[in-house]
């Protein structure tokens, strides 16, 4: 039972991290808590739907339940949903950038963003579930009382595989160290010659394509919904709070943590109270070290 | 004598629009010449710095830098025209290494521009080649200070700025700071920097300039002002400590 529940979290986790990531990083470098990133995590799921709907499904891949045009629709919602932020970012967020908006009103904005992404998902795909497959699939035991779906494999093992990516991008390309020297100080990137808006840029397509990746991959494991990037918005935030904002690895921790809470509280608590204990760990986080778990304390 | 390869005239700048700091400040900077700027605190130095590094809000005025206008334009623009410029505070990133740190000084360079330079930068600054994989953040005051000047010299500054450049050092760092300046000057850079520490500022320029409420109140030779009584009673500590 227990084994099972971390196992379920550890699923739950991988997805909360990578819109953790794409949280934490737009945090540090465009400096707002953007309360739209979850709306892109729909319309990441709701593009590669519609690309699946209309591309030949093929045979499914070995043990997994969907053919490559999933695989396919995966890249192809990755760019769109990044040129969306994009798109975004030129419409309500770079205007206000210019008008010298502080972090607050850039904040409430990204709340309007979200409910007009949200009712447009609505208007466009309608508020029934939607599934990306038909195909039935058989969990097998892992491990001993562990049992898997081999999608839900699938989905950790490339988590992983992304986060690995990521990381290295943000090591080692100039890029990446652009984007970390931004969240640091953005006035001394400046200085060194880093063009701002390029790296803006770049953060909402990462970002982006994050998110679309983890909204595809609850879909997967779930099932799509308009309201899906809604219901995981407060326990991406927490991750990206918990893990400590502008830290990937923070990020992902935050995300396995609040996975595991919520999968694990099943065990001593009524499921209906699951979704309550994101609320609860952002509580005790913002009270005891408000900086996350890998963040660096701003007080001396 | 050479012609300025900084010119500034009446800049007026600031961080909210209609409210500058800086009330149309001049000064001019030649190759191979430190020049010092001094002033009370609040009159304007470290915004006027700002302004012609292109962070703040540039009102009006003009800014010529190696021949080109450059008045309002973006950083970014400004160090591959040759200007570098060292923050006061917050000026090498505490959380990349001394090596990313040079890498992001580069950020403008080619590939192989930036292997070059970083060999050379190693060869200059033996201690940031030893200590080139830990980050900023460990370093001590007067080793942030070598890397953030050596992070500035990366592009090859025919023109850098300063920002109090020894605000928080040891005197003996302070000596180090300012003869590793006159050496880069005696390569023919232009220097122009801000100092709270005015007498050992000025004692190691060429010139200087004395702002005052955003606005220019004095300009002359260094040696000048540092026996001026009038400079001596405000900045330098009072007139029996001006030279």
């Amino acid at each position: 039972m227990i084994g099972q529940a971390i196992a379920d979290g550890f699923l739950t986790g991988g997805i909360l991290a990578l819109g953790a990531i794409g949280v934490s990083l737009s945090s540090q470098i465009l400096k707002f808590a953007n309360f739209s990133h979850s709306e892109l995590l729909t319309w990441g799921a709701y593009i590669a739907l519609t690309f699946t709907m209309f591309a030949t499904a093929g045979a499914p891949i070995g043990p997994l339940s969907f053919g490559w045009s999933l695989l396919f629709a995966v890249l192809l919602a990755g760019v769109l949903t990044g040129v969306l932020a994009i798109i975004v970012d030129r419409l309500v967020f770079r205007r206000l950038r210019s008008r010298h908006a502080n972090s607050l009103t850039m904040v409430f904005a990204s709340f309007g963003v979200a409910l007009i992404l949200r009712n447009l998902v609505l208007l466009i795909w309608g508020p029934e579930a939607q599934y990306y497959t038909s195909e039935l699939q058989i969990a097998t035991e892992i491990l001993p009382g562990i049992r898997l779906l081999p999608d839900q494999v699938f989905v950790l093992g490339l988590t992983i595989v992304l986060v690995i990516g990521l990381h290295l991008i943000l090591k080692y390309s100039r890029l990446g160290m652009s984007m970390r020297a931004m969240a640091e100080s953005p006035a001394l990137a400046r200085v060194c010659g880093v063009k701002i808006e390029t790296v803006v840029r770049w953060t909402w397509v990462v970002a982006g394509m994050l998110a679309a990746i983890a909204g595809i991959f609850s879909g997967l494991t779930v099932q799509l919904r308009p309201e899906m990037g809604f219901n995981l918005l407060l326990a991406i935030l927490t991750a990206a709070i918990l893990g400590g904002s502008g830290s990937l690895f923070g990020a992902v921790i935050g995300g396995l943590v609040v996975g595991l809470a919520e999968n694990l509280s099943v065990l001593v608590i009524p499921a209906n109270f699951k979704a309550a204990v994101p609320f609860m760990i952002l509580i005790l986080v913002l009270y005891f070290r408000p900086q996350g778990l890998l963040g660096k304390s701003e007080t001396k | 004598m050479s012609e300025p390869v900084l010119i500034a005239r009446d800049v007026v700048a600031g961080y909210v629009p209609g409210m500058p700091i800086c009330h149309g400040v001049s000064i001019d900077v030649r190759p191979g010449e430190i020049v010092t700027i001094i002033g009370p605190n609040g009159a304007g130095k470290s915004t006027f710095l700002k302004a012609l590094a292109g962070l703040v809000l540039f009102e009006s005025g003009t800014v010529h830098c190696l021949g080109q206008d450059v008045s309002g334009r973006p950083s970014h623009e400004l160090i591959q025209l040759g200007l570098g410029f060292v923050p006061q505070t917050g000026n090498v990133f505490t959380g990349l290494t001394i090596h990313e740190n040079l890498v992001m000084g580069g950020h403008t360079l080619s590939a192989a521009e930036l292997k070059t330079r970083l060999a050379r930068t190693y060869e200059q600054f033996p201690l940031l080649a030893e200590r080139r994989s830990a980050t900023g953040g460990v370093l001590s005051g007067g080793q942030r200070q070598t890397l953030a000047v050596a992070r500035a010299l990366m592009t090859d500054p025919r023109v850098i700025m300063l920002d109090e450049p020894t605000a928080g050092l040891s005197p003996r760092v302070v000596g180090e700071v300012f003869a590793s300046l006159r050496g880069l000057a005696q390569e023919g850079v232009a220097v122009l920097m801000v100092e709270q520490n005015a007498k050992a500022a000025l004692r190691i320029s060429d010139r200087g300039y004395v702002l005052a409420e955003g606005r220019n109140r004095m300009a002359a030779s260094a040696a000048d002002l540092l026996v001026d009584p009038a400079v001596g009673e405000a900045f330098l500590g009072g007139k029996r400590h001006a030279r």
